[in-house]
């Protein structure tokens, strides 16, 4: 006889899985969470990435010779330093968000997984903003100090100092709005669906606590 | 917040579940590896779920999701050689009523229908579900007559297979 047909054979007969109900089902459809996860940290990753490229690309390719000053070397190596280890470790939480959430069986963990995630991601955001105004704090003392201030006099220094406050004040502002938009559009929209999923586990959970009292 | 739709989707596939989890049974060899393509099955039928007009029967139009979603997620994964362990959660309590030797022959044919490719697998799933070679080929996308061909392929490499093995 056939392979085939010898395997058919009992094949129709191969009924006995392990039976998934309609509690079961209901979480798989809202499951979608993991891959809005997934989406976040592949985002942060890619965000890493082009910050390295880019960086090299100006360390490479910046042919002017540094005249900046001993100390602001240290400042900006320091400030770059600790930024990559704070979105290292962003990474590291939205990767391991992202594994957890997957792998998570019970509704209750999955609700405070995905709060854990939101608040990841706004901490996330708050600090490229704090990062942004540090940045342009540092490159108006760099700009100060670059100046032959010594043979300025007094009123000269208070003008050109106001106006290089008003000015980087603009950039800064300019610079904050332009990442908010940014992440209004690309984070904040995940975040919201992540929102959406958990206003509808709760009724689930809820669904079954009453079905669990009723029996 | 569960919708009539999410409460009509919940409930019919509650009941064609098993077509679900025969093609798992194709396509995996542990019962991790089973919840995981399930789980898939169950996202992607409900993202289609919409375009589901009623003008095919339920477990048709599931079927063919599923057997779809299999395919693209197993495509180009290379199987394993080495047989796989026999997970006995999945495997059928019946077979303890066969002789031992209609179990071992049939664990043996299942890992040789595991080595298949992924279009392959779900030509023997469709022919163990007794479709004919129109709704086989419709599936698939290719004629009647690859579809036939592949079959007897597929058939001659089997017996291959288990010849090497020296079950046949």
């Amino acid at each position: 006889m056939d392979e085939l047909d010898f395997l058919k054979q009992h094949w129709q007969n191969d009924q006995e899985f392990p039976k998934v109900n309609k509690e079961e089902i209901r979480r798989m459809l809202h499951k979608s969470s993991s891959s809005i996860v997934k989406w976040i940290f592949l985002i942060s990753v890619i965000e890493l990435l082009i910050g390295i490229v880019l960086n090299s690309w100006f360390y490479f390719f910046d042919k002017e010779p540094h005249t900046d000053h001993f100390i602001f070397q240290i400042f900006s190596n320091s400030i770059d330093v600790i930024a990559y280890f704070f979105i290292l470790y962003f990474i590291y939480t939205f990767f391991s968000s992202y594994k957890k959430i997957k792998n998570t069986k019970s509704t209750k963990e999955l609700l405070s997984d995905i709060l854990i995630t939101r608040k990841t991601v706004h901490n996330y955001i708050r600090f490229n903003i704090y990062l942004i105004i540090v940045s342009v704090a540092l490159a108006t003392v760099k700009i100060f100090f670059e100046r032959q201030t010594e043979i300025w006099s007094t009123g000269h220094i208070i003008m050109f100092l106001t106006f290089l406050i008003i000015v980087m004040f603009i950039v800064g502002w300019v610079c904050i709005a332009v990442v908010k938009l940014y992440y209004r559009l690309i984070y904040i929209r995940l975040v919201k669906k992540l929102d959406k999923n958990y206003e509808e586990l709760i009724k689930l959970d809820e669904d079954e606590g009453r079905e669990i009292l009723v029996e | 917040m569960t919708t009539d739709l999410e409460q009509e989707f919940v409930t019919l596939l509650e009941d064609n579940q098993n077509i679900l989890h025969k093609i798992c049974k194709l396509y995996t060899s542990d019962l991790d590896a089973h919840q995981d393509l399930f789980q898939e099955m169950v996202i992607q039928l409900w993202k289609s779920y919409p375009k589901f007009k009623g003008d095919a029967k339920f477990s048709t139009w599931a079927y063919r999701v599923s057997l779809n979603t299999a395919i693209s997620l197993y495509r180009g994964k290379k199987t394993k050689i080495e047989t796989v362990d026999w997970d006995y959660s999945l495997s059928n309590i019946r077979y303890e009523e066969y002789s031992s030797e209609t179990e071992d022959q049939l664990k043996h044919l299942y890992d040789a229908v595991r080595q298949l490719n992924d279009i392959d697998k779900a030509l023997v799933y469709m022919y163990l579900e007794e479709k004919d070679y129109t709704e086989i080929a419709e599936t698939l996308g290719i004629s009647e007559v690859n579809a036939r061909v592949k079959m007897n392929r597929i058939k001659s490499k089997l017996k291959l297979m288990l010849a090497k093995k020296g079950v046949v």
